[in-house]
């Protein structure tokens, strides 16, 4: 069991580190290993929460995308500016971590929750979808932006029906190109290793905590998107706090798939779709899944922050190094999705770089997941 | 709070969920053999080995054989032919005062 635990943080710092190899792709190649039970539970628990925490690091050091991580860009790269990059990093951590704390206390009262309300969530699940779109649009202050975005909206909606096996494409063109192709050229700054968070982003994370408790919920819903949603709300949240906010959700995301998954049969995270044949759903085995998460988070922890200290270390040129990553995700997109998948990287990045240059909220662009699941919801 | 703030709770979270490990997790299935899985009634665990012939195909009953053979019992029907090498997840039983493995999960 040690042995497979040690595979998933090191595949997980792995997956973390390469922008564009997120977890779920690993996950899709383990499924065809020989391995079952405890062995591969151990394995995709350890990978997803050492990815979890990892992945921030290519986020917020390069501004490269990652699926769960892409709204961390921005703040990641405000601090990386001021010389504080490592300590974007590690109010990620610190988010991540008390999540998992506060998450683990409040797993019984989630398992009752889900167990109960069940039968529910078909019902529930197109209104929450809606009313997220709605917030989206009115979130907005001026009628412009308004207009605006819910032609982001339809745009996207309408990319994610025609483009409906190409997410990564999807997500590379919406948050990660535009940022890396509209960067302005950096002055190399010198980084400060040292910091002191406040414990006032407790509150933070406890809020970041109940969102990736819904976001395991529902479909479609990622991440970024609860936090952007929790933004609108919080018009004044301070780019620490923000943050601590998406280490939070990144991390509790993943652990209130997994009961998710023990209890609805569902599979909200694609790194835990490798476990839904592959496990024998025993209270057992969620325990061990509970005390792998905990074992695996604080080793997590400690490694993200051992990776970021040694990585800013080095002198690099960011500029080269953001050159390297476009061609590098677009050979990617190739790669893992074909001509087919170019295709919809052009689309997305032009609809991505029209949020960035109008000053639209990028998160608009989930729309394209939004509508389809929403669709699938009412019509089928 | 500083970083070395930071590692200690980190350590603290490894900690906590390595002694409810070593203290209260207790496996469901681990991997035995045939032998020492149905020596007791009520024994649940892995065993490797191979389909010796099949009785019946709903509900699946088969006889399982590596190094020595029982009879083994599926309520739901399972994808096995004579010759399969396969993983049990079983639990020893007694039926008519014959032991056999009542099977959970089979996997290829």
């Amino acid at each position: 069991m040690i042995l497979f635990l040690l595979i998933g943080i090191i595949l997980g710092i792995i997956a973390g580190l390469i922008p564009g190899l997120h977890s779920n792709n690993i996950s899709k190649i383990i499924i065809f290993l020989p391995f079952f039970g405890t062995e591969i539970l151990v394995l995709i628990i350890a990978l997803g929460i050492t990815q979890s925490f990892v992945d921030f690091i290519p986020s917020i050091l390069l501004g490269a995308p990652d699926s769960e991580t892409y709204e961390s860009i921005l703040p990641g790269h405000k601090l990386f500016l001021k010389g504080r990059a490592h300590e974007a990093i590690a109010l990620t951590v610190f988010g991540g971590i008390l999540s998992v704390a506060i998450a683990i206390l409040f797993l019984p009262f989630f398992i009752e929750f889900i167990k109960i309300n069940t039968s529910y969530f078909p019902t529930i699940i197109p209104v929450v979808l809606l009313t997220t779109l709605f917030i989206l649009v009115f979130g907005e202050k001026t009628r412009n932006k308004k207009i605006l975005i819910l032609f982001v909206i339809i745009a996207s909606g309408t990319q994610g029906l025609l483009f409906k096996e190409q997410i990564f494409p999807l997500i590379t063109g919406y948050f990660g190109l535009p940022v890396l192709i509209l960067s302005k050229p950096k002055e190399k700054v010198k980084q400060e290793t040292k910091f002191d968070i406040s414990l006032k982003n407790i509150k933070e994370s406890l809020t970041g905590t109940i969102g990736g408790a819904i976001v395991s919920i529902f479909p479609g819903i990622g991440n970024n998107l609860a936090a952007a949603i929790i933004r609108t709300f919080r018009q004044k949240i301070k780019t620490k706090n923000y943050l601590v906010l998406l280490g939070s959700i990144n991390t509790s995301n993943f652990i209130f798939s997994i009961p998710v998954l023990f209890f609805l049969n569902k599979a909200r995270n694609g790194t835990v779709i490798a476990l839904k044949d592959s496990i024998f759903f025993t209270n057992n085995e969620l325990f061990l899944s509970i005390t792998i998460i905990l074992i695996v988070s604080g080793i997590a922890g400690i490694i993200t922050l051992v990776i970021s200290k040694k990585l800013l270390k080095f002198s690099f040129d960011f500029r080269k190094i953001e050159k390297i990553i476009i061609f590098f995700l677009i050979f990617l997109v190739f790669i893992f999705n074909g001509f087919f998948g170019l295709i919809a990287l052009f689309f997305s990045t032009s609809l991505g770089l029209l949020t960035n240059l109008v000053g639209v909220k990028r998160s608009s662009c989930l729309a394209s997941l939004i509508i389809p699941t929403l669709l699938f919801y009412l019509f089928f | 709070m500083k970083e070395k703030n930071i590692i200690q709770i980190c350590f603290c979270v490894s900690l906590v969920g390595i002694l409810l490990f070593v203290f209260f997790y207790e496996a469901d299935f681990q991997k035995t053999s045939i032998s020492k899985l149905i020596e007791k009634e009520g024994n649940k665990g892995i065993v490797y080995g191979e389909v010796d012939y099949v009785i019946s195909k709903e509900p699946t009953i088969f006889i399982f054989t590596n190094e020595i053979s029982v009879k083994a019992f599926s309520p739901k029907k399972l994808e096995i032919a004579q010759g399969d090498k396969l993983y049990l997840y079983a639990e020893s039983q007694i039926y008519k005062e014959e032991k056999e493995l009542f099977v959970y999960r089979v996997e290829k």
